[in-house]
């Protein structure tokens, strides 16, 4: 599409857009859902960042060699089989035959080797990627064989993501990583139609789809493509994403607050929709200089603090969270875990006496972060949090900085103490961002990073467990990040939207959604 | 007044030149950096650094102030480190919105605002001339985005007179268009009307005693050519002064009126842009608006001895 055609398009969905209230119309197949979603990028290209968020359009049009399903593990999806050669250096790969691309092409390993390569320079995942991997071929049309520099399980996991996927080779050719491409010629079942930055998205069902032959299972099985059309529309504001739904301008209002809960459940044709366990909200020290620095200080600090509190003024209503102290927090993950954590949530104020009297700490402010745009996760925690804190004489200066800002100064070790910060459920313990030695607050113990290389070298999914939660352990014993508890998400849907999603799988998929029948 | 003219358009170059340094200046010297905000939270500082050598982030100030230098004035405000496309191309597209959203607000805010000061000058000191008043001291208090919430809930959720949010571009048809510039325009330009129904007010009761309208009355010209062809006229003078004000606030203010209607227009742009430290994108935005600013008040300027014959510019 050229660009003037693009422009073209914006200006006649933005028409479309305010004619359409309240016209939505399917059963089985057919219709237009609408979604008023809260952020997007200036491209649709996943590959040039790490904020999921940005994702969402590639989730629904792109496809990936792996997906996952409700208990996020690693499926098939654009692979038929795959194998590890006898010494577990190499990863042999078999795709599902006869699938193409929303531009005709046919699918083929020469397109599965370049996606990869881009991949492997990427940011985030893509880094773990080519940490394990020596290089990418193909075998045959159909066949890839991923070379690694040393045996482990952890690829099917890393490719899983929403980053990782397999787009023509052509349409990605004189792009790299850091080279968003405007289009996205992928094998997903919707085909992206208009994308217009800081407006919205059209996607159309691409009838030429080839689902796999399963029942649906999180990102993973079937996709009914049931809509003919999915819109995206940016509504930043909550409101107006809930107005919109009320009024019939909108089918699914993603992320709202849990203060809308009570009027969605109120209104005869909208209804709230929680997807439990979707995040745990925490707080990361820097474990590497500075006050934060005293493993007895962040042990005095966990021990003080009632995350219950913390979770309320967050959160808002007790139904949204969980006092939950596994890093994985979803607990129908394989890598759920309570090791290590006695008591979660209470303080202990002979454990922070203790801990105070053993640490050099003699109240200097703590440096803590908090980035202005989330407010509500950011700063209420924090600021609870210190005022727990300053019941033991532990002072905090919080510091509340832009996205831009806070990203850049929790960078730097010598500018900061501590942020507060959020953790998705990730599909292996290995790509835990937290546990990245260079990730801020820089946790570099030998101990764990002993324990991060057996994990990601060990094969047997039972001993990997076993490693991850003395990491665990190790992690409640050392403190070099903490958490208050697990959020829920809320989002609003149209009476008469069926198959929606509640679980945290997937929660940026929306092929399964059929819109409400006319 | 044609040597005036020249004269003001020369001075327009150095009105907009030096806010353009202001903000290379200070959006290179505040922390936060494009490369950072393009990679995302889970970037490492080696990815980073790549991407700032990649985009020439890296280089002195002194150098990227000569290459953006040169990009001004040869009128190529370099490519959008986000949407990877000229920002001349970008700008348009969102200006457009803000543009027409500012003129439709301007023009209810005049309408309103000389309406009711009228109205409140000839009904002095009763009941009708309290309650406009009165209201206009209310618009003046409301904040807009309070406003528009209301002005939703109230036309959208409630009666559904029109969409909730969204924009539809005039080439889709005027009455679609109508209907979604409509609420933001009215919650832009509320207070603007209330202020201009003040000054209104307070301008035509001035004018009301002046001799020159005693003397029209005298000669017996009807009331309704006094008030429209004498008293209306050199009233209206100071509410065009505010009108240029109003233009230039409602352009500073109107952020807040894009991002709760969902309005795709430059405000929006330059806030997201800033965010994400896309550089290009928030000098272009700043050019544009200082540059639609200096334009309005020259014919604001024009517009002066036009409505009053004793203005002559030299």
């Amino acid at each position: 599409m050229t660009r003037a055609n693009a422009n073209r398009a914006c200006a006649a969905l933005l028409a479309g857009t305010a004619l359409i209230a309240g016209a939505a119309a399917a059963q089985e197949q057919g219709g237009t859902l609408r979604v008023g979603i809260t952020q997007m990028g200036p491209t649709p290209d996943p590959v040039v960042t790490t904020f999921g968020v940005n994702w969402m359009t590639a989730m629904n049009v792109c496809e990936g060699l792996f997906v996952l399903d409700e208990s996020w593990t690693p499926q098939p999806m654009l692979v038929e089989d795959y194998s590890y050669s006898e010494d577990g250096r190499a990863l042999t790969l078999t795709l599902r035959e006869g699938l193409g691309f929303h531009s005709g092409a046919p699918l083929t390993a020469a397109d599965v080797v370049a996606s990869l390569e881009r991949f492997r320079t990427a940011a985030g995942i893509g880094a773990s990627f080519a940490g394990v991997t020596e290089s990418i071929e193909a075998v045959d049309d159909l066949t890839v064989r991923i070379n690694l520099k040393t045996q482990t399980p952890i690829v099917p996991g890393l490719l899983a993501g929403g980053q990782a996927v397999i787009m023509s080779a052509g349409s990605i050719e004189g792009h790299s990583a850091t080279d968003a491409v405007t289009g996205l010629d992928c094998t997903g079942p919707y085909v992206l139609t208009d994308y217009c930055p800081d407006q919205g998205v059209t996607m159309t069902r691409w009838d030429d789809y080839q689902p796999v032959d399963a029942p649906a299972d999180g990102e993973a099985g079937h996709k009914h493509a049931y809509a003919d059309e999915i819109l995206f529309r940016l509504m930043p504001e909550a409101s107006v994403r809930r107005d919109s739904l009320i009024t019939g301008e909108l089918d699914v209002a993603m992320s709202l607050p849990t203060d809308f809960y009570e009027q969605l459940e109120s209104d005869p044709n909208t209804r709230a929709v929680t997807v439990a366990n979707n995040q745990s909200l925490t707080a990361v020290f820097n474990t590497q200089q500075g006050v934060m620095s005293d493993v007895n200080l962040r042990r005095a600090v966990y021990h003080a603090l009632e995350m219950e509190p913390i979770m309320l003024a967050s959160v808002g209503n007790p139904e949204f969270y969980t006092i939950d102290g596994s890093w994985i927090p979803d607990p129908n993950s394989f890598w759920y875990t309570t090791a290590g954590i006695e008591e979660f949530g209470q303080p202990d104020p002979a454990l922070v006496e203790k801990y105070l009297a053993a640490s050099d700490y003699d109240g200097e402010p703590i440096r803590w972060l908090v980035a202005t745009e989330q407010y509500q996760k950011h700063f209420l925690t924090a600021i609870t949090a210190s005022q727990q804190l300053a019941e033991y004489g532990i002072n905090v200066e919080i510091i509340e900085q832009p996205i831009a800002t806070y990203l850049q100064t929790r960078a730097n070790p010598e500018a900061m103490d501590a942020f507060s910060s959020f953790l998705p459920t990730y599909v292996d313990p290995t790509s835990i961002a937290y546990l990245t030695p260079t990730y801020p607050g820089f946790w570099t113990a030998p101990k764990k990073m002993e324990l991060m290389d057996r994990l990601a070298t060990t094969i047997d999914p039972e001993e990997r467990k076993a490693i991850f939660e003395e990491v665990h352990a190790l992690a409640y014993d050392t403190f070099p990040f903490i958490k208050y508890g697990t959020e829920s998400n809320m989002y609003g849907v149209r009476e008469g939207v069926q198959n929606y999603a509640t679980s945290a799988v997937g929660g940026d998929t929306f092929y399964n959604f059929a819109p409400p029948a006319e | 007044m044609l040597r005036y003219l020249g004269k003001r358009f020369l001075l327009i170059l150095p009105t907009i030149f030096v806010p353009l340094i202001m903000v290379f200046l200070l959006l290179r010297l505040s922390p936060g950096d494009p490369a950072g905000m393009m990679l995302g939270d889970q970037a490492t500082a080696d990815q980073i650094a790549a991407l700032r050598e990649q985009l020439g982030l890296d280089r002195p100030l002194h150098v990227q102030f000569l290459i953006w230098l040169k990009g001004i004035v040869t009128l190529d405000l370099g490519q959008s480190i986000f949407f990877r496309e000229p920002v001349m191309e970008i700008i348009p597209r969102y200006a457009g919105v803000t543009i027409l959203l500012t003129l439709v607000a301007l023009t209810l805010a005049v309408l309103i605002g000389v309406a009711m000061g009228v109205i409140s000058a000839l009904n002095r000191n009763n009941p009708i001339d309290r309650g406009v008043v009165t209201t206009a001291v209310l618009g003046i208090s409301v904040p807009e985005f309070w406003f528009a919430l209301l002005l939703i809930f109230l036309f959208s959720v409630t009666l559904r007179w029109f969409p909730v949010s969204g924009y539809t571009p005039p080439s889709a048809g005027l009455i679609a268009w109508g209907t979604t510039i409509f609420l933001p325009a009215l919650a832009l330009g509320v207070r603007q009307s209330a202020l201009m129904t003040r000054m209104m007010r307070s301008s035509m009761l001035d004018v009301l005693d002046e001799p020159y309208i005693t003397t029209a009355r005298a000669q017996g010209l009807p009331e309704r050519t006094v008030l429209g062809r004498y008293a209306m006229r050199t009233a209206s003078i100071p509410v065009v002064t505010v009108a240029g004000l109003s233009a230039g606030y409602m352009l500073g203010g109107v952020v807040a009126i894009e991002i709760i209607f969902s309005l795709p227009g430059l405000g929006r742009l330059l806030v997201e842009a800033v965010a994400r430290r896309d550089y290009p994108v928030v000098e272009g935005g700043v050019l544009t608006i200082a540059l639609v600013l200096a334009v309005l008040n020259l014919l604001i300027d024009v517009l002066y001895a036009i409505l009053d014959p004793r203005i002559r510019y030299k």
